[in-house]
């Protein structure tokens, strides 16, 4: 597997931040209600195919499921061979800090699917259940006030540039 | 005689290293490289280079991004290669912030610009 394969997965995560960030600003026809969970999904979206095209470039195939922060406690050990680019590990280990990936987890898991067959998981897209019963949906939730999805896009912003100049650089090594 | 043979023969090979690594770097249209920069660091017989790229991620003000690699089959040299990326923006921070990597960077050689009006300025910036 070629580190240029990563290419399109950054590609797309890059785009799907965008997409958050001009999410956040209510276009029309949107109601500003709409905006949360759609840019919340959005940056989960970027975080999720970040950590993929990073794991491309470690020459491993991701699972394709919702949850690649699963590879993160691998990837911050050292001699752990899913890093193959040891010498990532200083740049790794400051960008996912213990308050990051206690974020990044929470992000993923607002994604639809993410905590299995629940019917009561907050999720970015279906309506879930509050005792027994399918009284809430995502839009307008309170899960997704504008400040928390601001926070959201900070992070997802800077898990997916780290990642991402992680990959460039990894790209430059390889002039063959 | 012996040293300074052996000192030769780190600079053959580390000379054909940056130019094996820019004939690359300078072919590829995403993260299109604007300018390199060879200069000297602190481990004497290491390749130090700048690369400012077009369209490096990251914020305008992030640090300049450096990531250290050691000798592989693909890229033969004696030491370590010390590349720092960075965007045009980040670049004039760093200049803004006074980074102390800045003081070897002004001392190196240029050894690629895409000839861009940006690029000739930053040459400038850089006092190079």
């Amino acid at each position: 597997m070629s580190v240029y394969e990563a290419t399109p997965w950054l590609r797309q995560a890059e785009s799907d931040l965008r997409v958050a960030e001009a999410l956040r600003q209510v276009p029309r026809p949107m109601r500003p209600e709409d905006a949360g969970c759609h840019a919340a999904a959005m940056c989960a979206q970027t975080v999720e195919k970040a950590i993929k095209g990073y794991m491309i470039v470690n020459g491993s195939s991701p699972k394709m499921d919702h949850r690649p922060d699963k590879y993160i406690h691998a990837l911050l050990n050292k001699g752990d061979p899913l890093l193959r680019h040891k010498e990532h590990h200083p740049h790794l280990s400051k960008l996912f800090d213990i308050s990051t990936r206690r974020a990044v987890g929470d992000l993923l898991a607002l994604t639809p699917g993410a905590s299995g067959q629940r019917t009561d998981a907050v999720n970015t897209e279906y309506p879930w259940q509050a005792k027994g019963e399918w009284r809430e949906n995502p839009v307008g939730s309170l899960a997704f006030l504008d400040s928390q999805v601001e926070y959201w896009i900070r992070l997802a912003r800077r898990v997916k540039d780290g990642l991402h100049k992680l990959a460039i650089a990894a790209q430059r090594y390889d002039p063959d | 005689m012996g040293a300074i043979a052996e000192i030769d023969a780190t600079e053959v090979l580390n000379d054909r290293a940056v130019r094996k690594l820019l004939e690359s770097h300078r072919q590829q249209t995403e993260q299109p490289l604007m300018l390199a920069v060879r200069f000297s660091g602190d481990v004497a017989g290491d390749i130090y280079l700048l690369e400012v790229l077009v369209d490096f991620p990251g914020a305008d003000d992030d640090e300049l991004f450096i990531t250290d690699f050691a000798p592989s089959a693909s890229l033969v040299m004696l030491g370590k290669l010390h590349l720092v990326l960075a965007s045009p923006s980040q670049i004039r921070a760093a200049i803004k912030h006074r980074d102390p990597l800045l003081d070897d960077i002004s001392k190196g050689s240029v050894v690629y610009s895409d000839g861009s009006k940006i690029a000739k300025t930053l040459r400038k910036e850089l006092g190079l």
